[in-house]
């Protein structure tokens, strides 16, 4: 037979064979299988969670920049230890807000403090996020009404005990009730609804999701709060003027703290960010995945040292035929290949099926080179894992073959 | 002109280590088969048949001494060489016939093919239609070996060795494993292969009897050649 049809004949009797021994093939296969499965699905889930997070970022509103406390974030890199360098960093006084709200390339600003408290009304309870703001916050995040109105200026510069809910917390205290005019309690104070925001979506836990946070002037949680500093604020910049806005801002802040205690992001930076801790936490998780990809080469290793056993005859016989020794370690490397390679079809299949199921619950998107990149890895276990029992079949004498009982 | 022995073997020795111990296998074996002869090796157990058989099959390699097939001195070959050999030359069929299981009579018999580069599959197909056909076996060329009778599995067995049209048919106790109808069978059919054809055929056997029918016997008792006939 010529060498490319001979090829063929080679895949066709390993797929024989593997039909032969179905359940034991599918047994070895399942270790490639769950292993490029949960792969396929982890990367999945990865860049399903950056396309996410990027469409979230867009509905936020554009032309933002953040304004915090350290260097979390610098040049688009998350900082280790930031966090920390974030709570020993600057806090912005309402002087800063004024000024920087007169830069001629900011067209608004709207200042931050943040406290976690319950809100009840009645007998019910909900754990929400208060952000405590002014009036320019609803335009400049571009929020959304449900129902009702935002508060106004001068409910802002009053102090007025107002607060516009997210869709959760005014679900979970009023079920399908209208929370309009009533009064919840927050921290021991009663607060007028005047809103509610429409829902904006996303991962909801524990009280930390859009929909779970509580809008209301910044006064009221200076009260909660000891000092009357801003940890966060948000600026819009006038269009087009982003980077100049955020050079006015470094300089202006730049008199008043040391540079390292304070930092201005725009919104490409902090999704860089984010898309780079989330690349590595994929890598990571879909690297954990990869070992069981290492013990199923393992099974598909012990698998075909059991069949070169079993066919110790069969293998006399083709080299008393005129086999060579690469004819046997071919044919032998090609059944684990197939079968290494079935595997990893198995498991793309069961990786596609997962990722669509998962995606009703949870952004999923299975991407090109990852199934390419499951082919490949599949064919290169079946080689790797292969080539050690393919080589004992390929040594083995004829004579002691053909004897073999 | 002196005719080229097909096979020629000058003072062929294989000797095995068993242990600390040197056993003999065959000891200065000269023999010369020439093309068309029917030469059957007998011998009791041990008397160094099979070791003789697995140098004629290029299986194995002598220590001492000089092996020709066909003119070419085979002792040093490279490894692929002596494979091709087997395949192209040398036909052989074994006692315990030696088929694959779960593999029909038909794909059993194309075997050699896999390893012929000279052999395309649709002409080694016409070839295996005509010897089915000779032997009686089209009917039952789909049916497993263990679906066939002992003297069905050996007649494919003979397929298999002349597939791919050898000078050298290598019979191992063919007759062994068979009921002496089987077996007078098969030994009709290693008849006819060498007179009808022209094959050189090679019959092991430890029975007298059945050597008798070859028309050349070699005698070989501990490894040494006590008789050819």
């Amino acid at each position: 037979m010529k060498t490319g049809s001979k090829f063929w004949a080679l895949v066709k009797l390993a797929f024989q064979q593997l039909r032969r021994n179905k359940t034991r093939a599918f047994l070895t296969m399942l270790g490639i299988i769950i292993g490029v499965s949960s792969v396929i699905l982890l990367l999945a889930i990865g860049s399903g969670l950056k396309v996410y997070i990027r469409q979230q970022f867009e509905t936020l509103g554009s032309n933002l920049l953040y304004v915090m406390p350290g260097q979390m974030i610098r040049k688009g890199r998350y900082q280790p230890h930031g966090e920390l360098a974030a709570l020993s960093g600057a806090r912005f006084t309402w002087q800063d807000v004024q000024q920087i709200g007169h830069l001629p390339a900011v067209a608004a600003i709207a200042p931050v403090v943040f406290q976690t408290a319950p809100v009840s009304f009645a007998n019910r309870e909900s754990q929400a996020s208060l952000i405590g703001t002014t009036a320019e916050m609803f335009s400049v995040r571009n929020l959304k009404l449900q129902t009702g109105r935002f508060f106004s200026h001068q409910e802002e510069i009053g102090g007025a005990r107002v607060v516009v809910l997210g869709s959760q917390v005014a679900k979970d205290l009023f079920g399908p009730r209208s929370p309009l005019g009533e009064r919840v309690v927050i921290n021991g104070s009663k607060y007028r609804v005047l809103g509610v925001l429409r829902p904006q979506g996303g991962l909801q836990m524990m009280g930390s999701g859009l929909d779970s946070r509580v809008y209301l002037p910044y006064k009221n949680v200076f009260r909660m709060t000891s000092d009357n500093k801003f940890p966060f604020l948000v600026v819009q910049a006038v269009a087009g003027k982003i980077g100049l806005a955020k050079r006015e801002i470094n300089l202006l802040l730049g008199h008043r703290y040391h540079p390292e205690d304070f930092s201005v992001t725009d919104q490409a930076e902090i999704l860089a960010t984010i898309n780079s801790i989330l690349g590595v936490l994929t890598m990571a998780l879909a690297g954990i995945a990869a070992i069981s990809l290492l013990v199923g080469g393992i099974g598909i290793m012990n698998i075909m040292f059991v069949s070169v056993s079993e066919r110790v005859r069969e293998i006399g016989l083709r080299k008393a035929v005129g086999a060579t020794a690469t004819d046997i370690q071919n044919q032998f490397l090609l059944e684990a290949v197939v079968l290494s390679l079935s595997g990893g079809i198995l498991g793309v299949i069961l990786g596609f099926l997962g990722a669509a199921l998962l995606d009703r619950f949870f952004p999923a998107q299975v991407s090109w080179w990852s199934v390419l990149l499951a082919f490949f890895i599949s064919t290169v276990i079946g080689i790797i894992f292969g080539v050690v029992p393919a080589r004992r079949a390929a040594k083995l004498s004829p004579i002691e073959a053909l004897r073999y009982e | 002109m002196k005719k080229t022995p097909l096979l020629a073997l000058e003072k062929v020795s294989r000797f095995y280590h068993q242990g600390d111990r040197l056993v003999v296998g065959v000891k200065d074996v000269n023999w010369l088969v020439q093309a068309g002869e029917f030469w059957a090796v007998v011998g009791a157990s041990g008397s160094g048949k099979s070791t003789l058989l697995h140098l004629l099959g290029l299986l194995d390699r002598p220590q001492r001494g000089k092996i020709y097939l066909d003119g070419w001195r085979v002792n040093y070959r490279r490894e692929e060489r002596l494979a091709y050999y087997r395949n192209q030359k040398l036909g052989f069929v074994f006692q315990q016939f030696n088929l694959l299981p779960r593999t029909s009579a038909w794909e059993n018999a194309l075997l050699p093919v896999w390893y012929n580069p000279h052999f395309g599959r649709r002409q080694a197909e016409k070839r295996a239609r005509e010897l089915f056909h000779y032997f009686g076996l089209w009917p039952r060329r789909r049916h497993f070996p263990n679906q066939l009778s002992g003297g069905e599995q050996q007649r494919v067995a003979l397929i298999r060795a002349l597939i791919c049209d050898p000078r050298i048919i290598l019979a191992d106790e063919p007759t062994g494993n068979l009921d002496s109808r089987s077996g007078a069978e098969v030994m009709d059919h290693l008849e006819r292969l060498n007179r009808e054809f022209g094959k050189t055929v090679i019959l092991v056997t430890h029975n007298p009897q059945l050597a008798r029918r070859a028309e050349h016997r070699l005698w070989l008792k501990d490894g040494r050649v006590v008789k050819k006939e």
